[in-house]
This record gives C-alpha cells, structure tokens and sequence, in this order.
C-alpha cells in the first residue's frame, strides 16, 4: 500500500464530496467523471454501467476534451474488453510501456495512431457495477501509483452506486410502504363501492408508476369477468390480449407479466403489462392489470420488471381483502335495505288493511283500496281504477276510479297531505271521508267500463284470464286492443286530450284481484301525471296489495249478501210473526164470533119476522129492513172471520161447480138488477164435477161476485165464464169473472190478496185473502188480470183430480147423502 | 084436526130466544114444534113427542149436539137429524155425517126451512 500525495488525497476528498452529495446519482457520476477527467487530463472520460439485458454496457456520464467525443454508437465493439474487466473486476491499462495499444484501434471517432487506454473496473466485493474509461489520445505511461490512486477512485465510485443502489431501494422500500400505507387504507376507508374499486385502480397505477389500470371482477350470477373500474389511456390494440390474459391470470391464480406486448411489431412502442390475480381464501375472483409503465430517460426503463410484479402482488392481496370486505358489505348494505324496504311496505301493508278493517261497506272498502294506491305515502300511482268481474254476464265491469282529473289538482290533493305525520291508516279514513270520488271525470268514465271478459287481447281481460300483472309500455309493448274497446273509449279518450299528445309514452300496469279462489276482478294503475316508470318492484307491491284487497273486497261482498240474507230472514220472521199474530187474532175473534153469531141469529131472526108480519107501505118497516141489512152485514163479516181463522172444516165432496154459480147468482141477483148490471154467463155444460167444499167454493164465488158488484156500482157488465181445459197433464176447470168497474190501481195490485187489505173503505178486507186461501186448499190458483180504467177479470182454476180425490173415492158406502147432494138428487 | 095431518119437529137448542124463534118460524111453516133445552130433555122427548124430525144445536152445555146425535140414532136409526151449527166446527167429524143434514146458523131461516122440507117431503 502506498501512501497518496496531498494532490490524490485533494482528488479523492472532491470525489467523496461529489459521492455524498444530495445530487441525482446521474448528476454525481457525471460530475466525478468531470473531476477525474481534470485530474488525469483525459482526452476522454467515460463511465459506462453494466446492464442486465441486451446493452450490457451504457455510457452513464463521460467528460470531453480537446475535441474528443465517443461514439455510443460503436461501444459494442468494445464491450469485449470491458466485458472483460467488468467480470474479472481487474483493471487493464494500455499504455505505452505495454504494447497493446494497437488493439483498440476504431474506438475513437477520430482515430489516432498512438493512444493510452485505463479500464478500471467499478466494483465492490458482491457486485460489479461498470468500467471508469480513461482516454488519451497520445501514448502515456500509468504508473504504479497512478494506478493503485485510479483503482481506489474506482472503489469509490462503486460505493458511489452503491449507496445510490441503496438509496434508490431505500426509496423503493419507502414507495412501497407508501403504497401499503394507500392500500391498507383503502382497506379500512368506508368509501362507496364503486369508488373503492377505482381507489384500487388508481392506488395500482400510481404505485407502479404506470400509464393505465383495470380492475376486473367475477360477476357472481355468469361466473366471468367483469370490467370494473378502468383508468388511464387504453391502448385499443391491448384489448382482446388483455382479456385473454386477465382469463388466464383468474385461472390459474398466478400473476403474468409480459415485458413488451408489441415486442414483435415493428415500429411500435414498448408497452409492458402486468396483470395479478386478486386472491381471496387462495382462490381468485378478479384481476388488476397494470400497462404502460411510465419510465426513466431510457426506453428500457419503460417495462415492468419482477419488483413491479411482486410490489403489485403485495398490494393485490391487501386490496382483495378490502374489496372482500366492501363486496359483503355492500350485500349487508343491499340485504339490510331489502329487509327495511319490505319492512316498510309490510308496515304500509298494515296501515292499508288497518283502513279496510275500519269498514265493511262496498263503497268506502273500494275507495280505501284505490286511494292508499295513489296516496303518496302509499304506493303513489297518479291514477287507479278498478273493475270487477261478473261471472254471469262473463263481463268486466268498471267500479271506481280514484285519480285527478287534471295535473293541479293533483298537486292540491297532495300538498294537502305532505308533511303530515298522522298514521296512513287515519290519513286514509279521513281523505276517504272527505274526498268521494263520485262525479270526478275519472270515476265516471270507469263506471261506463262494461269489457267482454272472452275479448281476446284485451290486456284487462287478459289479466283476470291469465291471472297474471301486465306492465304496460305503449312505447315498448306492442298493445293491440279493440278498435270499439270501451276501455279504449274512456280511458285513452282521457289520455289524447290530456297528455299533451305524447301518447306513445304512457304506461300502465294491470293487476289481478284475487279472490279466495278466483279472480275476481283488475285493478289497473298509471303515472299518468308525473310519468314515473312503473318498476317491477312496484308491480310486486301492488300484487301483495292486491291480494288482500281482494280479500277485502271477497269479505265485503260476502258481507252484503250475509247482511241481504239477514234482512230477509227478518222480514220472512216479521212476517210470521205478523201471521202468528194474525192467527191468535183470528182465533180470538173467531170465538168472539161464534158467542156473537147466536144472538144476531136471534136479532135477525125476530127482525126478520116483524118485518114479515108488518103492513106493506108500513112507515116502521123502514127501521126493521135496516136492521135485517145491518145484521146481514154482521153475519157476513162474522162469516169472513170464521172462515179466515179456521180451515180446518173443509170437507170435500163432488160438486157441479155450474151450479154453486147458479146458486151464489140467484142470492145477489135483486142487488145485481138494482144496480143496473147487465149478467152475462156462458157456462160450460159438460163442465165435470170437482172434489171441493160446497161452503168454501160458494165462499169463493160470492167474495169474488160480491166484489164485482161492488166496484160498479154506478152499473156496468158482469161475464161469468166456465170451462175445462188441460194443463202439465192435469185436467182443471176454469172460473172467470169478469167486471167493467175500472180495473185495480197498478200501485196496489200486489196487496189484494193481503188479509185486511181493502179498497172499498168498508168490509173486512178477508174477502180476496179468503179466496186464495180456499183455492190454495184445493191444489188450484187464482189469477187476477187487471186492465186498469177498464175493469179486472179473476180467473179460478181448480183441478178435476184434487185434494179431496181420496176422501170422496173412500166414503163410507152407507154414508146418508147429504144434504147438498139430495139437493141435487 | 089439522094437527093430526102436521109434521112433528124438535127445536134442540140451549138458547132460548134461538128455540122460540125456530119455534115460531116453524109453526108458521105448518109443523107442529116442540122444544128442548138441553140433549137429556131432547131424548126425554122422543118417546113423549114422536117427532117426525130433529133440529139439534151442536154447542150445548152438557151433552152436545153430536153426542145427542148418537143417543137418538141408538133409539130411532131413521129419524131425520138436522144438526145447526154457528159455524162448521163438527164439519170434519166423522160423527156429523150420521146427520141428515147439517145447516149453518144465520138469521135468514131460508136454508134450514128447505133442509127440513126436503127431508119430511121424502116420506
């Protein structure tokens, strides 16, 4: 070891200045080739760095002389000898004591005949940084001390590199945890879904210093990749070799890295790619792709090398992790959101039914329904209308309809309700209450809605047919309807004058109502005013709505009949009532009757004989006709009320009803003549006997007789008519009466055969209901023919096989004839 | 004796003012009338009377009219039995059909006086 003079020791202390310096490490070279091109006096002095790839050597600083520049161009053609020193990390001098100088002839640009050559290896114990070139363009001499002094500048120089090998990685390491730093906290960041995953992309990018990213994921349903997030310019002819890549990348779970994609394309520029699998449990589900890398002065710098790959991957794996963690909460996010959405529509659900429960009546329960539709704190349609089926006509039929007729009212109906925090159910109650939607344009036009429910394409009819919503779009679907649809009539008319003409635009939706077992009709809805689209979420909503309306609807129908049902159980229950009072009446009044019918028998009787016994023209004979007359009327009306509360004494015998006529006839045939009525009979002759009472049949004629002679009392024409005919195969005799008093007013025609029912304003009001029951008794009827201003015929048919068959065919034969019968005999 | 020529009738009725005008009326008619106020008297007399036809009134007190009815048939099978009544009650009653006739009350004696002609006219 030689000591150095101050001169090398001067030399040295720049050159560790220069080394320690805070310049750029290109600058620091560049400067301590300049000190060491000074102090030697080099024509040349050049530092060329060993590379790793195809230019093992580059020319990294260099200072000229005395006109003297090296030709980067031709250092290949040295590399031989540089190669050399660089590998054996020993120096070579060409001087001209050593008698190589003419090797390296063609070095310089301007070649010299005599020259001096130092390569002095750049190196420490590990590692081999480069070769110092001294050049001199004239022979020289190195001596030892030279030598020994450029050695150690050498091993200065490569701690020189060393140290900015050791800063460069301590600044790599630094970037790296940088990058860490960024990734862990996009880790930990609660940024939203979407700007995480560009968060990743860009953190990737920036970290590897490249031009662009991609981040693909796999889509859960389809099981490929998906673009996520891209950044940075995308070089189109990258794309299809870029999926392929991120295919192969997500398959085999291994990063790829390609050095230059456009390797084999001549004239194209270097673009290197980096892609690494996003690992989650060792399985991938997505990729990062880096491209592009953004280099230092040099092209070769432009490619990603293994570090990139591994810093890449680090990253990866944290940021797999967080969009793990981001992808599950997301779904946390979603789940929680569904779970509140149909909590609140479960709660909105509540609140409707609340409101139905509140009523049973058909009007309100359709009016809640179609208005917790178009509230909007309900469902928030703009108009609903609903149509119910009518399974006997095979029809639909438009109920109600619940909507403004114009944009301002509809914004004064839901201004009136905004910001109110009352219970839906209540708000329901209360705008139903208060708002009716009859005689609203809307509601009207519903009502005429009379639909065939066989109309083929109907939507309406479709859904209660296919039992299935339709989400309309006139715009999208194609919508054939009827060209005389009613539908099509009312509504749409509806829709050309108020939708300002863009009627290509409208949408609706149909949903079926359900019944317990069938449909039972459609509710249809639209944005008519505001234009919402109508989402299939709001279509599921309105379905559950409208099951339960359905139900609603069901019950209340079911309801009505119940309650019809109720009313008429009443009725049919005050009617029996009415009759059982009737009857404990009628009994009552029959005793009381039977104690009279004596002692007018008596008055009667006595009277009648006074009045025999009386002088013709007798002035008192007057006061006893008034007496016989009045008693007549007594017994007659004793008579009604015995017969009407008792029935039980009818016993049938064969008669010639021709005849009971002929008998009643001749009993009110003075009265008949008195009143100036004309008779007219016209009796059949071969007219068969019937099984019948003698009293009860008599009883018919003279009530009904009786009558006809009442209402023409100013006279008039009374035809009595008999004959057989057949009916169902029963043989029957008819009994017409015919009467000119001017017919029964059409308003009380239903009550004749009421008891105590009456027209005349005198009588018991029993004479018609006696009849019917009497005829009833015998299996036959009573028709009354009313020709109001003209007059009334009554026609009694009473079958020839009747009642009384059994009793007549099975007399005793030694039964004495009655009485009736020996009249006849 | 134009008595000896004249039908013999039997007013059977618990009214009084009834039998006395049947009884009037009936003499008017040319019958010769007596009267009885209950069933017992009335079968008391049949043998004492001999008449040719009886009147019998249905609701009496005591024995009533058809339980009568079936006490003269036991004694005279073939005397005519008129039976009145205020209203058809008995009508149904097998038992009325032993009557001749049966005639339903009212002041008017028009039907009862044919009733009783017809049957004495068959003798």
């Amino acid at each position: 070891m030689s000591s150095f003079t101050q001169r090398e020791c001067k030399i040295l202390g720049k050159i560790i200045r220069v080394s320690n310096s805070t310049l750029e490490i290109d600058d620091r070279l560049t400067r301590i080739v300049e000190i060491i091109a000074e102090a030697f006096s080099t024509h040349f002095c050049g530092l060329y760095t060993l590379h790793k790839d195809k230019n093992p050597f580059i020319l990294t600083a260099s200072s000229h002389h005395n006109g003297i520049e090296a030709d980067s161009s031709v250092i290949s053609r040295w590399e031989g000898l540089m190669g050399k020193v660089a590998q054996s990390r020993q120096p070579s001098f060409f001087g001209e004591d050593d008698g190589t100088g003419g090797n390296v002839k063609g070095m310089m640009s301007k070649e010299t005949a005599a020259f001096s050559l130092a390569l002095i290896p750049i190196a420490d114990d590990s590692f081999s940084y480069g070769v110092l070139l001294l050049y001199y363009a004239q022979s020289r001499r190195f001596g030892d001390d030279e030598r020994e002094f450029l050695l150690t500048v050498g091993r200065e120089i490569s701690g020189t590199f060393r140290n900015a090998q050791l800063f460069s990685e301590a600044k790599r390491r630094i970037s790296e945890l940088t990058s860490l730093y960024d990734s862990s906290r996009i880790v930990t960041s609660t940024t939203e879904w979407k700007d995480l995953l560009e968060l990743v992309v860009r953190t990737g990018t920036r970290v590897l210093g490249a031009n662009g990213g991609t981040l693909r994921l796999k889509d859960g349903k389809t099981q490929k990749l998906r673009i996520e997030s891209q950044l940075g310019t995308y070089p189109q002819s990258l794309v299809s070799l870029d999926d392929e890549i991120a295919k192969g990348v997500l398959s085999t779970g291994q990063p790829t890295l390609i050095g230059d994609v456009n390797q084999k394309r001549e004239g194209e520029p270097l673009l290197s790619l980096l892609c690494t699998p996003l690992l989650s449990r060792g399985r991938a589900f997505g990729t990062l792709t880096v491209y592009g890398k953004k280099g230092g002065k040099l092209p070769q710098n432009n490619a990603f090398g293994r570090e990139d790959e591994r810093l890449l991957s680090i990253m990866a794996d944290q940021m797999a992790n967080a969009i793990e963690n981001a992808s599950a909460r997301l779904n946390a996010t979603r789940i929680a959101e569904e779970k509140d959405l149909q909590a609140n529509q479960l709660s909105l659900l509540y609140e409707i039914n609340n409101a139905l429960l509140s009523t049973m009546k058909f009007e309100q329960i359709l009016h809640i329904i179609l208005t917790a539709i178009t509230l909007g704190d309900g469902m928030g349609f703009n108009r609903a209308m609903l149509f119910l089926t009518d399974e006997r006509k095979n029809r639909l039929t438009g109920m109600m309809g619940v909507g403004p007729d114009n944009a301002q009212q509809a914004g004064n109906i839901w201004k009136n309700f905004e910001g109110k925090r009352d219970k839906l159910s209540e708000i329901l109650s209360s705008l139903c209450d208060r708002y009716s939607p009859t005689g609203t344009l809307l509601d009207e036009r519903v009502r005429r809605v009379n639909i065939p429910l066989d109309r083929g394409e109907c939507i309406l009819a479709r859904t209660v047919r296919e039992q299935k919503p339709f989400n309309i779009d006139y715009g999208r679907d194609r919508v054939t309807c009827q060209k005389d649809c009613e539908l099509n009539k009312e509504i749409n008319c509806v829709l050309r004058t108020n939708s300002e003409g863009d009627i290509k635009s409208y949408r609706f939706a149909a949903v079926p109502l359900w019944g317990r077992e069938s449909t039972i009709g459609v509710i249809v809805v639209d944005n008519f005013y505001n234009g919402r689209p109508i989402t299939d979420d709001d279509i599921q909503l309105l379905t559950m709505f409208t099951r339960q309306a359905g139900l609603a609807i069901e019950n209340c129908i079911l309801y009505k009949y119940l309650e019809d049902a109720h009313v008429e159980l009443k009725k049919a229950q005050e009617t029996l009532l009415e009759r059982e009072k009737l009857a404990a009446l009628g009994e009552m009044a029959a005793s009381v009757a039977h104690e009279i019918k004596n002692p007018l028998v008596s008055i009667g009787g006595y009277t009648r004989r006074l009045h025999r016994k009386l002088d013709n023209g007798l002035y008192e004979k007057r006061y006893t006709d008034a007496i016989i007359k009045e008693v007549d009327r007594l017994e007659g009306i004793l008579n009604d009320i015995l017969h009407f509360s008792n029935t039980s004494n009818v016993v049938f015998e064969k008669f010639d009803v021709n005849r009971i006529i002929e008998e009643t006839l001749t009993g009110i045939e003075d009265e008949l003549r008195s009143q100036g009525i004309e008779v007219e009979k016209s009796l059949d002759g071969n007219l068969p006997q019937i099984p019948c009472d003698y009293q009860e049949i008599k009883q018919v004629f003279i009530n009904l007789l009786t009558n006809a002679k009442d209402v023409m009392g100013g006279g008039g024409r009374l035809t009595v008519k008999t004959f057989p005919f057949s009916q169902e195969d029963r043989d029957y005799i008819g009994i017409e009466i015919r009467d000119t008093g001017g017919g029964i007013p059409s308003e009380v025609l239903h009550n004749i055969f009421n008891p105590f029912f009456t027209t005349k304003g005198w009588g018991t009001g029993l004479g018609l209901a006696i009849c019917h029951r009497i005829v009833d008794g015998h299996l036959g009827a009573i028709e009354v023919n009313n020709d109001p201003g003209r007059g009334v015929t009554f026609t009694v048919k009473l079958p020839v096989e009747g009642r009384g068959q059994w009793l007549t065919s099975s007399k005793a034969s030694n039964r004495t004839p009655s009485l009736a019968k020996r009249q006849r005999e | 004796m134009r008595g000896a020529m004249m039908k013999k009738i039997l007013v059977v009725d618990d009214e009084e003012n009834i039998r006395f005008l049947y009884q009037e009326e009936l003499e008017e008619e040319g019958y010769t009338v007596d009267v009885a106020a209950h069933g017992q008297e009335a079968l008391e007399k049949l043998n004492a009377f001999q008449p040719d036809l009886v009147t019998l009134d249905i609701r009496m007190p005591g024995m009533d009219g058809v339980e009568t009815l079936r006490k003269i048939r036991e004694v005279q099978r073939d005397l005519p039995v008129i039976l009145c009544s205020a209203f058809g009650e008995y009508k149904q009653d097998l038992t009325t059909w032993a009557s001749d006739a049966y005639v339903i009350k009212t002041s008017d004696l028009t039907e009862l006086k044919g009733a009783i002609k017809t049957l004495l006219s068959k003798d």
